[in-house]
């Protein structure tokens, strides 16, 4: 996959960044016209695709590797959270600040080098780190574990995280984990709750009090934060292809 | 013919046989009975004060307590000609006319008011209402609270940002400083801090807002603490630094100097992995200032103490407008120490940076650079300058007054009489409970270990029997009626015990208390309350505490087998102390404990009291099962689920306290 498709896929699909992880083996990429003026474009077009009219064609890249400072070329996540570019590789996190790339590794305090996810809470500025190994909360350079002994995270095998309203989702190999980060209380949802088939959940994502879940076998799953209630999308005719339809009547949110 | 009564010897005999077998009788039945409250064979047979002076309710409680004012802290209008304080145990701010010396008006508050910062105009307060979890918005000419906000849990310091029409706030409890908007009337951001965030403090180019913390962050078991130092970016209203202050805590009181580049904390240094015999050396508590570079971040950390005194709990300080002093309340010793900032810069540059922490450490150190140790009235805390620099006020709490000194002199020159005078049994207790004076050279108050009655969540080497054995975590000494036996080993019957003989022997290293003194030290200690319980918000339970409490009673794992009653959780941690009095080994004990069964410990508030078990080896709730449960001995609960487990856990959050 180049790195451009990758960027425009991750627009149309999950969200609008401009930041582009290109999957292992790819390491970063970023646009030339720099970050905020490259989000404003990407929204632009963004737009523009939906009106019906041409993509626009990026051309011009700057890639980082590891000869420019990050820990890994395989980098499988990336995020910007409060004016920091955060990544997660198979060798730890890193936030590009001032232009420099800044590694953040077990030694301080990762809970595992594989980092699959990271997210920020716009309310706290806290950055949230999944992990092999468990889920971090970095703090501008305060590094907190919560794995399955010390916490109520239900699986230290971390794939997606998100927050919502000062709330961690945490996607995980046994179910999602929902943090409350103002009381500290944890809540589970698995197959005993939720309308999932298995537990194994491998991506969570948040908008306008919708959180959305990507179940193994199960589809994605949407949770509505205002009512507690579940809605699934599943493949109707059982073929692993992209058709996910919503079961109800209710309208995809725009 | 005369009545003569038919009295004979032998009846005066019975009679007096009979009164003296009753008197003896009753003497030897309250000498029983005194010595199985207290546990101590010498202890005074005055009923009053175990049945009438500690009570604080009833209609006949008003003869024997009074209500006092507390004052804390303190802010004074631009003219130097008044004085705004929060008294902490009356809920109400007190305006102080200086120059008469008078309390002219009380304005009631919120629960436990605490912070109070003044609006550029000198009208309006801002008042942090740590019990009740608000911000009083007070108008100062009109006398009335205008408006309260609801911001957290336990505010204690305060920043107005007027700029931004917006406020910082230390939620104490929660671990955050939020900002908080005053025009929407809403918290905005939720920025971490450290554990138990106390004092906010600007500096003085207004940029950052930096913020002491109490607690020390955890740390790996049998480690030394570390506790945060934290500053904010006022515009960006981000964290943008945590500085460790190392083996230091109890973080309260901070200024700034003039010229904006160095804070002063008060610190205190807890020796706390030594054995404390080490009392006995003059080496187990320390008190002192971290200096703080605000360009560079480093940190020196000098005493205040002298080799053969100590000066116990500082609590605030205050720099002189020209720079030159720098003044520390000590809580604990009645004491405010004066300071030579110039000779303090000078010692602090003089060390190199890699014997820093030697500096930490000496106790001669503050021969360098300490004018003066002024006396106060009783647990001074809070201070405020005048404008013009001359005069310095200080908050006399368990005095009830304001001390003025003479910034010039370094001298008591007036003292400003706020409440009641008359010292009431609790209040004699309570003042005991603050001041280091009963310990060997005033190293440490009961207050040093256990801030506000509660816990200062380290781990201590009590016991005389060697480097590092029977460590054992420190309690909270709140709610604790109804839950003897007390040390975790249950040695004590009662808190006469605890805090009595042996007490003075092993930890104080000094005379003990008088039982006057013992007696009204532990109706203190006995009237000390938990805080609301931030874990009960509704008068339904929630589901998930429902299920928890299901689990908590059960008597059947998940596959149906019965669970034998020392396996149930309610069995060792009945209601309402949630504590059967009882000693248990739930197969914790290691090496280097020299018994292995421990008093089963109340859970009132027990989210508040991290880190857990005997000797502090469990960082979390979670970890008490997950990791020092393998055989199932302290409570059936490895058939539990994590879903289960969790629910479990946040039922006992709920545990004790007050709340719905």
């Amino acid at each position: 996959m180049s790195v451009k498709r990758y960027v425009i896929v991750a627009v149309s699909l999950v969200s609008i960044t401009a930041w582009g992880g290109t999957g292992v083996g790819h390491a970063m990429a970023k646009l030339e016209t720099g970050m905020t003026p490259a989000h404003d474009s990407l929204v632009e077009r963004v737009a523009v695709r939906r009106a019906g009219t041409r993509i626009a064609v990026y051309d011009q890249w700057t890639s980082y590797t590891t000869a420019d400072g990050l820990p890994s070329n395989k980098v499988f996540t990336v995020r910007v959270v409060d004016g920091r570019v955060w990544i997660g590789t198979d060798k730890g996190a890193a936030y590009l600040e001032d232009g420099r790339w800044h590694h953040v590794g077990v030694a301080d305090g990762l809970a595992h080098p594989v980092v699959l996810a990271v997210e920020g809470d716009p309310e706290t500025g806290d950055v949230w780190i999944g992990t092999l190994g468990g889920l971090n909360r970095w703090s501008v350079g305060r590094m907190e574990t919560f794995n399955q002994f010390n916490s109520g995270l239900v699986n230290d095998v971390v794939y997606g995280v998100t927050v919502e309203n000062g709330r961690v989702w945490v996607a995980t190999a046994a179910g999602i984990a929902r943090l409350d980060s103002r009381t500290g209380t944890w809540s589970i949802f698995n197959e005993q709750n939720a309308p999932m088939h298995e537990p194994w959940t491998y991506g969570v994502h948040t908008a306008d009090g919708l959180v959305y879940i990507a179940a193994w076998g199960g589809g994605v799953l949407e949770y509505d934060t205002t009512d507690g209630q579940w809605r699934e999308f599943r493949d109707p005719d059982g073929e692993m292809e992209i058709d996910l339809f919503p079961n109800g009547n209710r309208p995809l949110p725009r | 013919m005369r009545w003569r009564p038919r009295v004979t010897p032998h009846l005066f005999a019975a009679v007096g046989v009979f009164g003296i077998v009753m008197v003896a009788g009753a003497h030897h039945g309250l000498t029983v009975h005194v010595q199985r409250i207290t546990g101590i064979e010498s202890a005074s047979r005055n009923c009053a004060h175990c049945h009438v002076l500690p009570r604080t309710e009833g209609p006949l409680s008003r003869f024997w307590q009074r209500d006092y004012l507390s004052p804390l802290q303190m802010a004074m209008t631009s003219d130097g000609s008044t004085l705004i304080v929060t008294a902490e145990e009356a809920d109400a701010l007190l305006v102080v006319d200086v120059a008469r010396g008078t309390v002219v008006d009380s304005i009631p508050v919120g629960a436990q008011p605490h912070s109070v910062v003044l609006d550029a105009d000198d009208r309006t307060a801002y008042v942090t209402n740590r019990r009740d979890g608000t911000v009083s918005l007070v108008d100062l000419h009109q006398g009335v609270e205008l408006e309260t906000f609801d911001v957290g849990t336990e505010p204690a310091g305060l920043v107005v940002d007027r700029a931004s029409g917006t406020m910082f706030v230390a939620n104490s409890n929660a671990n955050e400083v939020v900002v908080f908007d005053l025009d929407d009337r809403r918290v905005t951001r939720r920025l971490s801090a450290g554990q138990h965030p106390y004092t906010l403090r600007a500096t003085v180019d207004g940029q950052a807002i930096l913020v002491t913390n109490r607690i020390t962050d955890p740390v790996p078991y049998r480690t030394p603490p570390r506790t945060e130092f934290t500053i904010i970016d006022r515009q960006a209203r981000r964290v943008t630094e945590r500085i460790t202050l190392d083996q230091a805590h109890i973080v309260e009181g901070v200024a700034v100097t003039p010229d904006g580049s160095l804070a002063l904390a008060t610190i205190a240094r807890p020796k706390n992995l030594l054995p404390a015999t080490q009392v006995g050396r003059g080496w187990m508590m320390t008190f002192g200032l971290a200096i703080i570079d605000l360009a560079t971040g480093d940190v020196a950390q000098v005493l205040l103490d002298d080799v053969d005194r100590f000066y116990a709990d500082p609590y605030d300080v205050v720099i002189t407008p020209d720079g030159q002093r720098a003044f520390v309340t000590h809580a604990g010793a009645d004491v405010v120490t004066a300071i030579d900032l110039a000779a303090l810069r000078g010692l602090v540059a003089s060390v190199p940076v890699d014997r820093t922490p030697t500096l930490a450490n000496d106790l001669t150190a503050s021969q360098a650079f300490v004018l003066a140790r002024i006396p106060t009235g009783a647990n001074p805390k809070g201070m405020v300058m005048s404008p013009d620099g001359t005069r310095l006020y200080v908050a006399e709490r368990l005095a009830d007054r304001v001390a003025v000194i003479d910034v010039a002199n370094l001298s008591v020159v007036d003292s400003i009489v706020l409440g009641t005078e008359p010292m009431t049994f609790r209040r004699h207790g309570q003042r005991l409970f603050h001041n280091a004076g009963q310990t060997y050279q005033g190293q440490f108050s009961c207050r040093s270990c256990h801030p506000e009655g509660h816990t200062d969540q380290l781990t201590y080497d009590l016991e005389p029997d060697g480097l590092g054995r029977n460590i054992v975590n420190n309690l909270s000494l709140r709610n604790l009626r109804a839950t003897a036996p007390y040390k975790w080993t249950g040695k004590n019957p009662s808190l006469y015990a605890q805090c009595g003989y042996r007490f003075a022997k092993w930890l104080t290293r000094t005379e003990p208390y008088s039982d006057y003194d013992l007696r009204a030290l532990v109706a203190y200690i006995l009237s000390l309350e938990h805080s609301p319980n931030r874990y009960r918000t509704g008068e339904t339970p929630a589901a998930q505490h429902v299920r928890g409490a299901t689990l908590f009673e059960r008597t059947v794992t998940n596959d149906g087998t019965p669970i034998p009653p020392d396996g149930q959780c309610v069995t060792c941690h009945p209601g309402p102390q949630f504590t059967d009095g009882n000693m248990a080994d739930v197969g914790t004990g290691g090496d280097h404990d020299s018994q292995h069964t421990f008093d089963t410990p109340a859970l009132n508030n027990l989210y508040e009291t991290a880190p857990y078990l005997h000797d502090g080896r469990a960082a979390t709730l979670e970890e008490i099962w997950t990791v020092f449960n393998p055989d199932d001995r302290h409570g059936v609960a490895n058939d539990l689920s994590k879903s289960q487990l969790n629910d479990l856990i946040e039922y006992l959050k709920t545990l004790g306290g007050s709340g719905p």
